[in-house]
């Protein structure tokens, strides 16, 4: 980013999305703490304290699920790709639900006693020997410091701050916080509540999304070509890329490389975008740039530049081929090295 | 491809969703915000019913004799066909009312407060600005001395008196744990309530067998079924259970 | 044990005091001096600054970091490593071990109460209450 950077950029498709993540969260609250409890024959009614706390955390953890299911359900089925488009901001709503769960908690379970609410949490409840009993409460306090952290940095003014290598690692952090989530449940409502049906949700919710996790890890491998142990690569039939796209070659351990074929020359960029690591090659070619498919960050195919007044680089690599075959070279040139784009000569360019 | 909308590229700062894409994105966002409202009504449903108690609305007073047992203890004996009751006594907030108490132990007194009551528990929360006042005499008889009951096993939750008595709904299990150590921490007497009943009563003022009110000794066992053994005393209405902490174990499924 | 978790949560409060307070004092100084200089985007642009001040708050030994290294000219490594997918891949296969179990266990503990577990009289006068009955 190298334009002027402003509170929040908003588009009309992002007021959509938060729209709907505000009225989906609205509704589940509403019908949580104002429907149910006048359909409910109870001897007395719970607190609405009580009941604002378990409103909210059950409402947080539903969704930071969906938050985390967005991106394999966008590599099964790429329809799913604009909602990975403004995350950011489902993540900065969730972290705000997080917080109101915890400002019940606070003011309820933890305040009015002897003790500074502060010194309450980490005082009041000493357990650490054992599983029942334990205090869950410190999970709840690890998931909401890593979600308050991501929160914090979500402005592009982090990303290019502490670069995308450091900003990335940062919010790596959110798997960590999910593990903490689901063990503050496990060792908390679960030992309290003991509703099946909540048990059931919680489960369903934290397996499905393992589960879409190593789908679409088996999908994205399945649909890739791998490389051999040379320098330069088989990356197969030049006839069998498609116009504007590209073919994505897996090297080993995480690297891989998009090749794109366009105006009847090819041209080969790293897979992942400077961003957040969108995987370019699942982009396309638009207005004569490699674009990003998770948000529209644009490069020149030959150089890895973006278009100014833009700044962001990736590596590219070098090409050749043996007629119909490409090959490609696995040592990555730095980013934004200029690389003569290969030409794709008539007779081979329409694969039959 | 083309035609399933599966190829459709979207572009968030090109504000025009192609179509076929935009009605996807639609009917998923109807799926989400009709099941997130569904969820949120069936959670809330299936909360368990914290059990009936009266919750402190009534503001009252009472005149008796203070004992400490060892936690404060107000003695009322009968009258206007009544018969003698004991409350227990505990403050504002997460506090117990030992400092109030102190010196006035074997006194009448009149304490007023908001009466809380949960089976055969009474409590009374002692109303900060009118606190325990030393009354006059009565000619009435003196109450009855603890009558015991024999040594018993018994399995069930240590809660914190004013919280389960009523104070909160629900005040107990292990997510009310941290609140309800507070309140012991604070001074708040412990209860043990019990699944299985001792001469028609679950629920018992907690004690440890050497009379001390170090309800802390019981944090780590606290909103988790335990067993535990210890002697009862019936005094009055209710009942005191003088546990043995050496023989407290978790309850196993 | 309370006693002593109360010294320690005392301590844990104390820093979290501390840390709070040096944040304030850090994220002021890099908004008057240090914001322009590192970041050429920043330059002109106020309206922002308020939307980070609570992580340059939180944190703050991090943006202290930046700041030396990005004053001290050393060229911040820009590129994205391919180790995030590894890591990626690592941390799922992590959580599809880790969550089942944990899941798992809390069910396998949990005391699915309430049970009606008698009373149990111990000496001859509970038993006799119990006969009493």
């Amino acid at each position: 980013m190298s334009v002027t950077l402003k509170p929040v950029i908003w588009y009309r498709s992002k007021l959509v999305y938060d729209g709907v993540v505000l009225l989906a969260m609205a509704l589940y609250i509403i019908a949580y703490l104002r429907l149910a409890p006048t359909l409910q024959l109870v001897s007395r009614p719970i607190d609405d304290a009580i009941l604002r706390m378990r409103a909210f955390g059950s409402c947080a953890f539903l969704m930071v699920s969906f938050i985390l299911a967005i991106g394999p359900l966008s590599r099964l089925d790429r329809r799913f790709l604009p909602l990975l488009y403004n995350r950011r901001h489902f993540g900065v709503i969730a972290c705000s639900v997080a917080c109101a769960h915890v400002y019940y908690v606070y003011s309820w379970y933890l305040n009015l006693s002897p003790l500074n609410p502060l010194l309450a949490l980490f005082s009041a409840n000493t357990s650490y020997g054992q599983v029942l009993g334990f205090p869950f409460e410190i999970f709840g306090v690890l998931a909401l410091v890593i979600l308050l952290a991501l929160a914090f940095t979500s402005h592009d003014f982090w990303l290019s701050f502490l670069t995308p290598r450091l900003w990335k690692s940062l919010h790596m952090l959110i798997y960590i916080a999910y593990g903490a989530i689901v063990a503050h449940i496990a060792l908390g409502s679960f030992q309290a509540s003991g509703d099946p049906f909540f048990v059931m949700i919680v489960c369903a919710s934290a397996l499905g999304l393992v589960g879409v996790h190593l789908a679409a890890r088996s999908v994205s491998r399945a649909g890739e070509g791998t490389a051999g142990d040379d320098n330069w690569v088989d990356a197969g039939l030049i006839s069998t890329i498609a116009d504007k796209r590209a073919r994505i070659i897996d090297l080993g351990e995480g690297e891989k490389v998009a090749i794109f074929r366009y105006d009847g020359k090819l041209s080969a960029l790293t897979n992942l975008c400077a961003h957040q690591n969108g995987p370019l090659g699942e982009g396309r070619i638009i207005d004569g740039c490699v674009t990003c498919p998770w948000h529209g960050f644009q490069y020149r195919p030959e150089d890895g530049c973006a278009p100014a007044p833009f700044t962001e680089k990736v590596a590219t690599y070098r090409l050749r081929r043996d007629l119909d075959r490409l090959w490609l070279d696995r040592r990555a040139n730095p980013p934004g090295t200029r690389v003569e784009p290969l030409p794709i000569s008539e007779g081979m360019a329409d694969g039959r | 491809m083309a035609g399933d909308g599966k190829d459709v590229f979207f572009i968030g700062y090109i504000n025009a969703v192609p179509q076929p894409l935009g009605r996807f994105l639609a009917v998923i966002g109807l799926i989400v915000v009709v099941v997130m409202a569904g969820l949120g009504l069936l959670l809330s449903q299936r909360t368990a019913d914290p059990g009936w108690a009266v919750t402190g609305y009534q503001h009252i007073e009472l005149r008796g004799i203070l004992e400490a047992r060892p936690y404060p203890v107000l003695r009322v004996p009968d009258g206007e066909g009544r018969k003698p009751r004991a409350y227990l006594l505990a403050g504002e907030g997460k506090y117990g009312v030992q400092s109030q108490a102190d010196g006035l132990y074997g006194r009448w007194v009149t304490v007023a407060g908001y009466l809380l009551k949960r089976g055969t528990l009474d409590m009374l929360l002692v109303d900060d600005k009118e606190g325990i006042v030393v009354a006059s005499a009565s000619d009435v008889l003196h109450p009855a001395p603890p009558q015991s009951l024999g040594r018993w096993r018994l399995t069930g939750e240590i809660c914190d008196g004013k919280c389960y008595s009523g104070a909160m709904s629900p005040g107990n299990g292990l997510a009310h744990k941290a609140c309800a150590n507070l309140c012991l921490v604070g001074g708040v007497p412990p209860v043990f309530v019990s699944t299985g009943a001792v001469s028609g009563s679950e629920y018992f003022l907690l004690t440890d067998n050497k009379d001390g009110v170090n309800a802390r000794r019981f944090a780590d066992f606290v909103g988790q079924l335990v067993s535990v053994e210890g002697e009862i005393e019936r005094v009055d209405n209710f009942y005191i259970f003088k546990s043995d902490p050496e023989t407290m174990r978790a309850a196993g499924p | 044990m309370m006693r002593c978790g109360v010294v320690v949560s005392q301590a844990i409060v104390s820093f979290l005091y501390a840390y709070g307070v040096a944040g304030l004092v850090a994220a002021l100084l890099f908004l008057l001096l240090g914001i322009d200089r590192v970041e050429p985007s920043a330059r002109g642009a106020y309206a922002f600054r308020p939307l980070i001040v609570p992580g340059l708050v939180m944190l703050w030994p991090l943006v202290l970091w930046r700041w030396w290294q990005i004053v001290q000219g050393r060229g911040a490594d820009m590129s994205v490593r391919r180790s995030f997918l590894v890591r990626h891949a690592a941390a799922w296969k992590a959580l599809a071990v880790v969550l089942p179990i944990m899941l798992f266990a809390a069910l396998a503990l949990r005391q699915s109460g309430p049970y009606e577990l008698p009373a149990v009289p111990i000496d001859q006068r509970a038993m006799s209450v119990e006969s009493g009955r």
